[in-house]
């Protein structure tokens, strides 16, 4: 682009494209002028005409050109455009709403759940074996590896930062206790319930997320078929049956690993190691662990697909949701066991 | 002498060892309506997607002079930029609204301030025929017609010289129908941009191209104005002319 001024007429040349219109822009500001002139140019595009017109000066044309400048103004809009804009305060009441909200439907799936839960209990045919089975091999027999590797390495842990307390006292037998009693009350069944909440939360909030952009869900319906046959209750009943025997294997995998470093940085042979569990724990010490896995089971099953069911029809809302259904059910994991903590003190177990 | 702003010589595309098209040509004058015609699945899309630079090809893709298989990534950069793209579902991108959306190019390719390029999308959004309230809404808030009028006006926002719509009309009801044809024949007279669309429709393929081929067999199997096409002699072609649709479309365009 090439610009001449000449008795406040700007003069242009060459090829005025989208790309020009900020050189042009920024010279504009510069200098005054009554009149463009651009039948000199050799190309014009329809961006910069708009910008042209815009400027609500003379604007000068070619007869070739002037057929071009005709059409961008009979479409061009001179009303200011709307758009909303909110203030601070509107934006946090805005958020604070929107999160009651959540709760609200998330308050009204758990009613959904019951009802369509007695639903199936009269009903019991409608429930999808296959459905189940293959969810408990996705989500259960599938983490087994992982969450073999993680018990273990967080039982050897545990025993090995009390292993250099314990040597002080010559307590070194008391590594038995501390490994056993926290891995089979807490560390064991939290492991498996995050463990999932990231794995298997997630996961079922991007497949009903996905189902729900794509109207599957919506398709689902109009065959008669209920949804929550076939996306909710398969997902809860697998983690009813997944998470406790997860938490069996976390216990004995955290067991095991206190059992090696004890062995090895403390001395304490398999033998004295067993005999001594006997003592340490019993059979109250491993219910306390596995009494919290319908909890576990449940809060990961539901949050997971109501994120899902909350997903609006675009794909940023997918992510949102997947982060959303993951960061809540860790934290109502948590939640739900510090509840079991003090609820088993009061009962004495 | 009109120029051919696409030619296509011996191009071949084939996915492991399956091949698409084998020894396609065809030439796209400037300023044309270009058709493509063919079965469903006989790689008319493969052939814009390889024009588009999407799928791997040997042979020659000649586009305004430059050979987009020997070209570097800056010719191919330009001639991208040339490139307005329609597909077939309209494919917006849904976390944005209408006039983000349609601002996308602008904003990628410029750094101009928001007055202007709202401007500039108000306009083409208005060209193709859209009012100003679905400046704001998401494409899930919008009928399918609008969406691809939509999608045709992003991509229209660059002044493309090249437009290419997969199957603009499918899923659209007559009346929008013809008012989207109505649309580019204005867009093709107007700014003078060539227009390569794929379409089944039979009004648009008589009613707006001026030129047409027809992919059979991985190959090319007729080029030429409408007419001569359907005069073709061709299974397929014969059955989409004189078959129970088209038959209907010619006796009523003659009474």
């Amino acid at each position: 682009m090439r610009l001449e001024l000449n008795n406040k007429r700007i003069e242009l040349f060459g090829n005025l494209t989208y790309k020009e219109i900020r050189e042009l822009d920024r010279y504009i500001k510069k200098v005054s002028f009554n009149e463009i002139d651009v039948s000199g140019a050799e190309t014009l595009d329809t961006s910069f005409i708009v910008y042209l017109l815009k400027t609500n000066k003379k604007l000068i044309t070619s007869e070739r050109q002037k057929q071009l400048v005709e059409i961008v103004k009979s479409n061009l809009k001179n009303r200011p455009l709307e758009i909303r804009k909110t203030g601070f305060f509107y934006d946090v009441g805005f958020i604070v709403v929107r999160k009651l909200e959540h709760f609200y439907h998330f308050l009204a799936f758990l009613g959904e759940i019951f009802i369509k839960g007695l639903e199936l209990l009269l009903n019991p045919k409608r429930l999808r074996f296959k459905m189940i089975v293959k969810d408990v091999e996705l989500m259960g027999f599938n983490a087994i590896p992982i969450l073999a590797t993680i018990s273990f390495l967080i039982g050897a842990v545990i025993a090995y930062h009390g292993a250099i307390r314990l040597k002080q006292f010559g307590a070194n037998i008391f590594v038995v206790d501390l490994v056993s009693v926290s891995v089979l009350r807490e560390l064991g069944p939290l492991i498996v319930a995050i463990l999932l909440a990231g794995r298997s939360a997630s996961s079922y909030t991007t497949q009903i997320g996905i189902m729900k952009v794509t109207e599957e869900i919506d398709v689902i319906k109009t065959m008669g078929i209920e949804p929550f046959d076939v996306l909710v209750f398969p997902k809860i009943i697998s983690m009813l049956i997944s998470v406790p025997l997860l938490i069996i294997l976390a216990d004995v995998s955290g067991v095991i690993g206190g059992m090696v470093v004890a062995k090895l940085s403390l001395g304490v042979t398999l033998r004295d190691f067993i005999l001594r569990l006997h003592h340490a724990i019993d059979i109250k010490t491993f219910l306390a662990g596995i009494l919290k896995a319908p909890a576990f089971a449940f809060l990961i099953a539901t949050i997971g697909s109501f994120e899902g069911f909350m997903t609006q029809k675009n794909v940023e809302s997918i992510g949102e949701s997947v982060t959303v259904s993951v960061v809540n059910s860790i934290f109502a994991v948590i939640i739900a066991d510090a509840i079991f903590s003090v609820l088993f003190r009061w009962l004495g177990i | 002498m009109v120029r051919d702003i696409i030619k296509v010589r011996d191009l071949k595309v084939s996915y492991g060892n399956r091949v698409i098209l084998d020894g396609v040509n065809i030439s796209v004058k400037e300023g044309e309506v270009y058709t493509i015609l063919g079965k469903s699945g006989s790689g008319k899309t493969t052939l814009m997607r390889a024009i588009l630079m999407l799928e791997k090809s040997e042979g020659i893709i000649d586009v305004m002079g430059t050979d987009l298989n020997k070209a570097n990534e800056n010719e191919r950069e330009l001639i991208k930029k040339s490139y307005g793209v329609m597909f077939q579902a309209a494919s917006l991108f849904t976390s944005l609204t209408i006039g983000e959306n349609v601002a996308v190019p602008l904003k990628e390719s410029t750094n101009l301030g928001n007055d202007i390029v709202f401007d500039i999308v108000r306009f083409k959004l208005s060209l193709v025929g859209l009012d100003d309230y679905v400046f704001d809404l998401y494409p899930y808030e919008l009928s399918g017609g609008m969406r691809k009028k939509a999608a045709l006006a992003r991509a229209l926002v660059l002044d493309p010289k090249i437009i290419f719509l997969d199957e603009p009309t499918s899923g659209l009801d007559p009346v929008s129908a013809d008012d989207f044809d109505k649309t580019i024949v204005e867009l093709n007279k107007l700014l003078g941009i060539t227009v390569v669309m794929i379409t089944h429709d039979l009004d648009s393929f008589f009613g707006i191209s001026n030129k047409a081929c027809v992919i059979r067999d991985k190959k090319v199997l007729a080029e030429g104005a409408p007419y001569d096409i359907m005069n073709q002699d061709d299974k397929w072609l014969k059955e989409l002319f004189f078959g129970n649709r088209g038959r209907k479309f010619i006796q009523w365009n003659q009474k």
